[in-house]
Parts: structure tokens; C-alpha cells; sequence
């Protein structure tokens, strides 16, 4: 038996490297593996929150009806024209505010801190352009399906000035409506 | 047909208004601690969306509108969502001929259809946020996920940037991000619909094409629209459980 271990010094030292190698490396491991990482799934759960954490642009049609329903506003800014209410008289098929209007989600959280008396810039509507917006749509483009109203270019009055005949909250004008 | 799409619209566009759950979290946007917002419980989720292709007329407003709320690059190449454009023609229904300029950002030119001869049509595309997604499945450091309600995410904090999921991905949805040499996709907007918002790029949907639905919600009307419409999804033969349904999607489609 003694003759068997005589010589078991070496195999110790080499036990010893494995084994602070084994330590080191569960310590290593500890350390860098995120704590939440693992809880719901091979993922650090924390990376939810995160995603959510983003700031938003598009605030979505119902901030905008909460503060512009029933509110008159003068479409053209034309004392001719009759105000309109920008919600309920907006007859453009099923689009949002935004999708012409652009993201404004900053106008909508910064208004309603003017609102309750905070301090935060004005950041108000900016005008849209309209002509190249209607063509986005409208331009007569292969591809764009049959019920979507389209104009050629040149065959449709001026391309460039839609808005002289048609309002962009109610597109058919007094002619469509009659043919 | 037409009818029946009004009809859908017009019941979802109310469903939409009708969300208290917006209101609610509105008071945490304008506090700025979004992720704060109460009441969203995540077991109560199964998201996913419904594109109608019948519906697309190629407007480039949610190509737009994704880059602008996810500040996704704007070079071309890097899209969360992009449009594409198909011309097929009867006769070689296998070879349709598809364009996407900048990915459909700037709309799309007008483009030769000789003798009205094909048959064309739009086909918005994006993450499918698949149930068993290929791209999961091949990060080898736990980068990418399927969240618990169904939204597969990418954590930037542990992405390595090995690409692996970029080419595991059968719809190309996914890229690098120049900036931080990271994966990037489509979250399906997770920081809005977790508030009660619909994505971006439905938000400005001019027809209503793309829908966010919640599979989860018996009220969501995605339960009817699966039921009276004809829907398939890509490349099905692969298994991935995308969760992006398309109405009237041509076999042309890959």
C-alpha cells in the first residue's frame, strides 16, 4: 500500500491546478453571467423592460381625439371656408392623424404638460405639404389596386396644387358627390 | 368581399379607439417611464399581426413610419419592414419579377406593365415573430428571444454580432445596425403595443392593410377576420409558426 503512494506528490499538485482551475472558472462564471439571465428562458429577463423602455413618436389616434374632438379649427386658415372639427368632419376613408400629419407623439406628452401647468416647449402641428403627400397615395402607379382613386399626372388638373379643389379632411368635392 | 373588409375595418378601427388601456398608460408616456405602466400582464398576451395584400396600395407610409418611431437607419438596406412590389406574369407564374426601391420608403415609381399583361400587387413584409423561430434557435449567447407573449426581441446588451440569426432567417427581417454592430429587427413595436398603442406602421396604415392583433383577446376581431378570409403565411413549409397572416397572398410569394 505505502509503495503505491510514494510518489503521489505530483498527483496532488496537478489536483490542486485542476481544482483552483475549477474555482476559478465557477467564480468567473458567476460574474459574468447577468442574474436574470435564465429566469423565463435562455434570456436575461431584464431585456423585456428594455425594450419597452423606448421613447414613442407616434402617440396614437385616441391622444389626438381626446384634445381635438369638437374643437373648431379653420382648415385653410381661409375666413371664407367654414371651420370644421377636425375628427368628426374628417372624411378621408379610414386614415389616422398621423398618417399625414407625421409623428407627434412630443406635441401631444408636451401639450398636455402645458396643459396641467408644467413647463414644456411648444411644439405645435406642423403644416403639412400636402401635394406630395396626395400623390403618395393617389398618384396612378402600377400595381395600386382598383379602389384606390388615382390621377394620372397631367390628366387630373394640376398635380401640384391638389388642395385647390379638394380639403384634405374631405376629399370629394361637390362634384364627385353629384356624379 | 368588399363588404366583408369594410366591415372588418371599420369594427377593428373601433375596437381601436375604444382602448382604455392607451389612456392609462398615456399618463406614464408624458411621465417618461413608459416601462412603468401598470396593468399590462404579460401572460395575457399572444401578439401578431394581419397584413390583407388586397388592401396594400404601395403608400411606403409604415417603411416610413417604422424608422422614424425605431430609429432604424435610413440608408437603404436596413428596414425593419419594407414593401414589395410584384409583377407576375400568368404564363411564368415561378419567376414573378419584384421591385422594392429603398425598400418602398420614397413609394414606388411608376413601372412597366405592358398591355396590363401581369397581374401585380403589394406585399408589405416584416418579422413573422414566429413561435418556433429559426433565429432563437441559433444564437448561441442567449441574444434573442421569444418573449412570453410572443414577440421575439433582441437584446443588444449580450448580441455579439455573429450574424448567425441574420442568415438563419427564411424573410430576411433581420440586419446588422452599422452604429452598434448588433442584430436589429422588427420588436413589433413592443414599446407601444405594451401600452396599449398599435404598431407604427399600423397606426398609419392608410387602408388599414396591417393590423396588430392579440390572439389572446377573445374580443380582438383577428378571431373573425381568420374566419371569413382566406389566409396563409410565408414560406409555411418551413415550420417557423410565423404569426404575420396574410390575406390574399399570391403563390408567387416567397
Amino acid at each position: 500500500m505505502r509503495g503505491r503512494f510514494r510518489h503521489a506528490g505530483h498527483v496532488k499538485r496537478v489536483a490542486t491546478v485542476f481544482l483552483v482551475g475549477i474555482v476559478a472558472f465557477l467564480i468567473a462564471r458567476r460574474e459574468l453571467i447577468p442574474a436574470d439571465f435564465g429566469t423565463l428562458g435562455f434570456y436575461r429577463a431584464g431585456a423585456i423592460d428594455e425594450a419597452r423602455a423606448r421613447p414613442i413618436a407616434y402617440a396614437g389616434n385616441a391622444s389626438c381625439v381626446d384634445c381635438h374632438r369638437g374643437k373648431y379649427e379653420n382648415e385653410f386658415a381661409d375666413p371664407a371656408a367654414p371651420p370644421a372639427d377636425p375628427v368628426s368632419d374628417n372624411r378621408h376613408s379610414v386614415l389616422r392623424c398621423e398618417s399625414c400629419h407625421g409623428p407627434l407623439a412630443l406635441h401631444a406628452i408636451n401639450q398636455k404638460k402645458r396643459d396641467a401647468g408644467e413647463d414644456a416647449p411648444d411644439t405645435p402641428v406642423p403644416l403639412v405639404t400636402a401635394d406630395k403627400l396626395c400623390l403618395g397615395c393617389h398618384l396612378e402607379i402600377t400595381a395600386r389596386p382598383a379602389f384606390q382613386p388615382q390621377v394620372r399626372v397631367g390628366d387630373h388638373g394640376d398635380t401640384d396644387k391638389c388642395a385647390s379643389c379638394h380639403r384634405p379632411h374631405r376629399p370629394r368635392t361637390d362634384e364627385d358627390d353629384e356624379g | 368581399m368588399d363588404q366583408n373588409r369594410r366591415a372588418f375595418l371599420k369594427q377593428s378601427t373601433r375596437y381601436v379607439l375604444l382602448t382604455g388601456a392607451a389612456t392609462v398608460a398615456w399618463e406614464y408616456i408624458v411621465a417618461g417611464a413608459p416601462e412603468q405602466a401598470p396593468n399590462y400582464r404579460i401572460a395575457d398576451h399572444w401578439w401578431g399581426m394581419t397584413i390583407d395584400v388586397d388592401a396594400c396600395i404601395g403608400s411606403g407610409n409604415c417603411v416610413r413610419a417604422c424608422k422614424e418611431e425605431n430609429n432604424v437607419p435610413l440608408e437603404d438596406g436596413y428596414f425593419r419592414t419594407w414593401v414589395e412590389r410584384y409583377r407576375v406574369d400568368p404564363a411564368d407564374p415561378e419567376h414573378p419579377l419584384v421591385d422594392s426601391p429603398n425598400g418602398g420608403y420614397d413609394g414606388f415609381p411608376q413601372i412597366d406593365n405592358p398591355g396590363g399583361r401581369f397581374k401585380t400587387f403589394f406585399v408589405p413584409k416584416m418579422c413573422n415573430h414566429c413561435a418556433d423561430s429559426p433565429c432563437t434557435q441559433v444564437c448561441p449567447v442567449g441574444a434573442t428571444f421569444d418573449s412570453p407573449d410572443g414577440v421575439v426581441l433582441v437584446d443588444k446588451e449580450r448580441c455579439v454580432g455573429c450574424r448567425y440569426c441574420v442568415q438563419a432567417c427564411p424573410y430576411g427581417c433581420r440586419f446588422i445596425d452599422p452604429r452598434t454592430h448588433t442584430a436589429d429587427k422588427c420588436t413589433l413595436c413592443y414599446h407601444r403595443i405594451t401600452q396599449g398603442l398599435t404598431t407604427a406602421c399600423a397606426e398609419v396604415c392608410p387602408t388599414g392593410a396591417r393590423k396588430l392583433v392579440d390572439f389572446k383577446d377573445p374580443k380582438d376581431p383577428v378571431h373573425e377576420f381568420l374566419r371569413t378570409h382566406r389566409i396563409h403565411v410565408l414560406k409555411p413549409e418551413l415550420a417557423t409558426g410565423a404569426k404575420v397572416y396574410y390575406n390574399g397572398l399570391d403563390g408567387a410569394v416567397r
